[in-house]
């Protein structure tokens, strides 16, 4: 709800209620009700007056006045019907009475400082003095007009001085009552709820004081009472008529007087009360409101008087430091036994200010500590310390300082120049160059750098120079930085670098030097090498030829002159020559195998056996053998030197079955290990396995020429083939049984 | 068979002996009755292109076949089988390269320089003779030559 909303309704309120009243009080002022009376005197109250002006208390004198209009005042007319044009006087009179303590009760609402001259007491004083000096006087004439045009009966036109003297008492005391009254129930926590006025402090006991006075009030009435109708009773009244209907003169009275008497004294006590209790709240007020201050804070204070006593820690520091009561401040925040030598307490005391940085070594934090003086209310000095902690503060100006020291030290130059080409910062390291320069920080760098500087600026780029001071030279690379106006230089010095370079360029020209140098070399051995095998091939058989060939002839022409010993000769001469002849085949392609370069491929060894097995169709001419293929996988290796493998282990193996009757030859390949192994299989003689370390030597046999013809280089060629290829080749063998030759060809199974 | 006409054989070998035995077996096998035979390859040229020692033959008169060995003193068999070649006059001369060697390099190299056939001269004796007569028995009968 808004606050005009708020606003309005309460005036609803007030208003609805300030007119109610004011018709309750018309109503009751018909009831006439008279407190006491007297054959010569007789006090009536007008009871309805309490109401416009208990409104005109609470709510100030406009509803004040809306509600004696309502009715409150207006009963007078009726009241003072005898009086004849008197009333005229009186109705205003009330009315204004009502709005003079309205506004009073207004500005002892709104005023900074209230005196007692404000109080509803002391301010009837001056109107009741007015009201009734108009009533010796107005009143008076007014009556003298007499009989009005309305009540002609009324005869009564003289007012004498005493009666005046008199009814002016009865005002002065039945105005004070009333006033009296309304104080009253104003003070009491329900009647300012139903006003919805603030709450006083010390509401409820003075509430509690007002009740028991009136409680006692109406005990001592009863007591009286009881009293009277049991002790004095001397015409036989009732009960009923001895309290209320039918008292008499003197006790009403003395009752009327005692109960004035306690609510005038319950009204002081509160007064007194009141008094030490807003003295009292505003003390604890104050020292809450300086409390919640110094809990709130995130700063440390203390005070401590001249000798060293703690008179208060605030709760961050206690948090850290402990209880301080009774406590000495050498021993709560130092942990001494006495004073600190270096305590300014005096100076302080004395009336400096003092401000100093300490490191607690209790919490592990620095305090910027700043102390003044703080007079008391008594005469006596207290120091007032404030602790900041400036801990983080300080570790972070720490690694600021440490860190402003990173590129000073940095062995290279680290420097940074204005976008115009200033230098503005130079670490130690770049001294050297400065000098070169003969500038210092603050100057301009030189013309060449400046444009560097500036192209670096503009474009954005990064830049990398080399420069060459005394005989160092120095690779710079200047750096623009984001949203700067300033670029970074970083410094290397490359000489060691740039002659290391030099060298491994030499080295490498060296090396490709000698790699030709070498290269040549090797070729020329491979060149003489092959003008070797050349040689070998052509020279060497042309001998051979011719011994063989003219021994034939010899046998041809004079065959039938020679003896058969001379035949057998020659024939042992052409044998020989035959047999050289395929030493010598042997041999140059046993170096062949050895010098040529592989040509690895994707082979298919299926295809090269069964080439090679036609192949050898010729030599196994005549024999029965049963050769049977079983799974040859492709594989990676030369094709023409995996085909000279195959051609001497199947030509062995044929050979070696000769004469068995059902040969047998197998030709497969088999998973050892993850590695595809090839092997050749025959059921011929085999081989003692004693001498297997020994069949793959050159010229190595292990059977004699007359049982099986050969030179004894296959399988060493067979050997250098696979060994080229990376692979491996072994034999398993037993005498008469067979043998088994198995090989690799060096490459590991991917599957 | 035209077996009336004479036929011409240039043998150009160096070894004596390789030599005796080809005519051996040439004769063996009546292939040659006209065969010339040269020890070297400046002296094949010679014969072939009609120069120096036998300048005073009529160098349009081409033998029906030659039988070339490679390794010739002076002039080496390759160039002499390049000249031919090369030379429009003679490079339709049937070359037959007669040698030991079994090396692949000259194998490939003969046939590039456009030798017609390379036969690798045996060590048998009796390979030999067989070869020789396969030899004859193609070029010089067989094989229909060149016109001249």
């Amino acid at each position: 709800m808004s606050n005009n909303t708020i606003v309005r309704q309460r005036t609803y309120y007030r208003v609805f209620v300030a007119v109610v009243f004011g018709l309750i009080g018309f109503g009751i002022n018909f009831l006439n009700i008279e407190l006491f009376k007297h054959p010569n005197f007789k006090v009536s109250i007008l009871i309805g007056l309490l109401f416009p002006m208990i409104i005109s208390h609470a709510w100030g004198w406009r509803y004040g006045l809306l509600s004696a209009l309502a009715g409150g005042c207006q009963t007078m007319w009726w009241l003072w019907r005898t009086d004849g044009y008197g009333f005229l006087y009186a109705v205003p009179i009330f009315t204004i009475w009502v709005i003079w303590h309205g506004y009073w009760s207004d500005y002892r609402r709104n005023a900074d400082r209230l005196r007692w001259f404000h109080s509803t007491f002391a301010v009837e004083v001056p109107f009741r003095i007015a009201s009734e000096l108009g009533f010796y006087t107005i009143f008076r004439w007014l009556v003298s007009l007499n009989p009005p045009p309305w009540a002609p009966s009324i005869t009564w036109d003289y007012v004498s001085l005493s009666w005046v003297n008199m009814v002016a008492a009865k005002h002065i005391i039945t105005s004070y009552l009333i006033l009296l009254i309304v104080h009253v129930l104003l003070r009491i926590k329900l009647v300012r709820q139903f006003f919805g006025l603030k709450k006083l402090p010390s509401d409820r006991i003075v509430s509690d004081i007002y009740a028991g006075v009136l409680l006692t009030s109406a005990l001592l009435w009863f007591v009286d009472s009881a009293a009277v109708y049991l002790f004095f009773n001397t015409s036989g009244q009732t009960f009923w008529e001895v309290t209320i209907l039918n008292v008499n003169s003197h006790d009403l009275l003395m009752r009327y007087i005692f109960l004035f008497v306690s609510i005038v004294t319950g009204r002081f006590i509160v007064h007194l009360f009141t008094k030490r209790n807003l003295a009292e709240d505003a003390l604890r007020n104050e020292r809450d409101n300086l409390n919640r201050i110094f809990e709130a804070m995130v700063d440390g204070v203390y005070l401590v008087d001249k000798d060293y006593d703690i008179q208060y820690v605030n709760p961050v520091l206690v948090k850290d430091f402990g209880p301080y009561e009774g406590r000495k401040c050498y021993a709560y925040f130092h942990d001494r036994e006495e004073v600190c030598p270096w305590c300014k307490n005096s100076e302080v005391l004395k009336g400096k200010i003092v401000q100093w940085e300490w490191y607690s070594a209790k919490n592990q934090r620095t305090y910027d500590l700043i102390d003044t003086p703080l007079r008391n209310p008594d005469g006596s000095i207290y120091k007032l310390e404030l602790f900041r902690d400036i801990t983080e503060r300080k570790q972070s100006e720490e690694k600021i300082k440490s860190l402003s020291k990173f590129p000073g030290e940095n062995p290279n130059p680290v420097l940074r120049f204005s976008k115009e080409g200033q230098i503005l910062y130079a670490s130690k390291s770049s001294e050297p160059l400065l000098s070169k320069w003969s500038r210092s920080v603050g100057e301009n760098a030189p013309v060449n750098w400046k444009k560097d500087i500036a192209n670096v600026y503009t474009s954005g780029n990064l830049l990398e120079i080399e420069k060459v001071y005394e005989d160092r030279t120095f690779s710079f690379i200047i750096a623009p930085i984001k949203d700067a106006d300033y670029v970074n230089a970083y410094g290397r010095d490359i000489t060691e670098s740039k002659q290391a370079e030099k060298e491994i360029r030499r080295l490498n020209e060296e090396l490709e030097q000698r790699v030709i140098e070498r290269t040549a070399q090797l070729e020329a051995a491979n060149h003489e090498l092959e003008s070797f095998t050349y040689s070998v091939s052509h020279d060497l058989r042309a001998p051979l030829r011719a011994m063989s060939g003219f021994s034939n002839i010899l046998v041809e022409e004079y065959g039938e002159q020679l003896p058969k010993e001379a035949q057998r000769f020659l024939d042992i001469i052409e044998d020989n020559s035959h047999k050289m002849g395929s030493l010598i085949d042997d041999l140059l392609l046993f170096s062949r195998t050895g010098k040529q370069a592989l040509k690895i491929q994707e082979i298919n060894c299926a295809k090269i056996v069964e080439q090679t097995l036609s192949a050898l169709q010729l030599e196994r001419e005549g024999q029965e053998i049963e050769v049977v293929v079983g799974k040859l996988p492709a594989c990676r290796a030369d094709p023409a030197l995996i085909k000279q493998v195959f051609i001497n282990l199947l030509s062995n193996a044929f050979k070696f079955t000769k004469g068995k009757k059902k040969a047998q030859v197998e030709i497969s390949s088999k998973i050892i290990k993850g590695e595809k192994v090839y092997f050749v299989k025959d059921n011929g003689v085999g081989f003692d396995m004693r001498y297997v370390d020994k069949i793959f030597n050159v010229f190595q046999r292990l059977h004699s020429t007359a049982e099986f013809e050969g030179t004894g280089v296959g399988l060493a060629i067979v050997q250098r083939i696979i060994t080229r290829h990376g692979g491996k080749v072994w034999a398993e063998a037993e005498v008469d049984k067979g043998a088994i030759f198995y090989f690799t060809v060096g490459e590991k199974d991917e599957n | 068979m035209k077996i009336e006409r004479e036929i011409e054989i240039l043998l150009v070998e160096d070894n004596p002996s390789d030599e005796e035995l080809t005519l051996r077996a040439l004769k063996k096998y009546k292939l040659s009755n006209d065969i010339f035979v040269v020890r070297d390859g400046a002296e094949a040229l010679d014969y072939v292109f009609g120069t120096g020692k036998y300048s005073d033959r009529d160098s349009n008169n081409h033998p029906k076949v030659i039988l070339l060995d490679l390794k010739l003193p002076k002039v080496d068999g390759l160039e002499v089988l390049r000249r031919i070649k090369a030379d429009p006059k003679t490079k339709q001369i049937p070359v037959v390269v007669l040698t030991s060697s079994s090396e692949e390099s000259d194998v490939v190299e003969s046939y590039k320089l456009g030798a017609n056939s390379y036969i690798i001269k045996p060590v048998d004796f009796k390979q030999f003779t067989e070869s020789i007569r396969e030899l004859g028995m193609y070029w010089l009968l067989l094989n229909e030559a060149p016109v001249q």
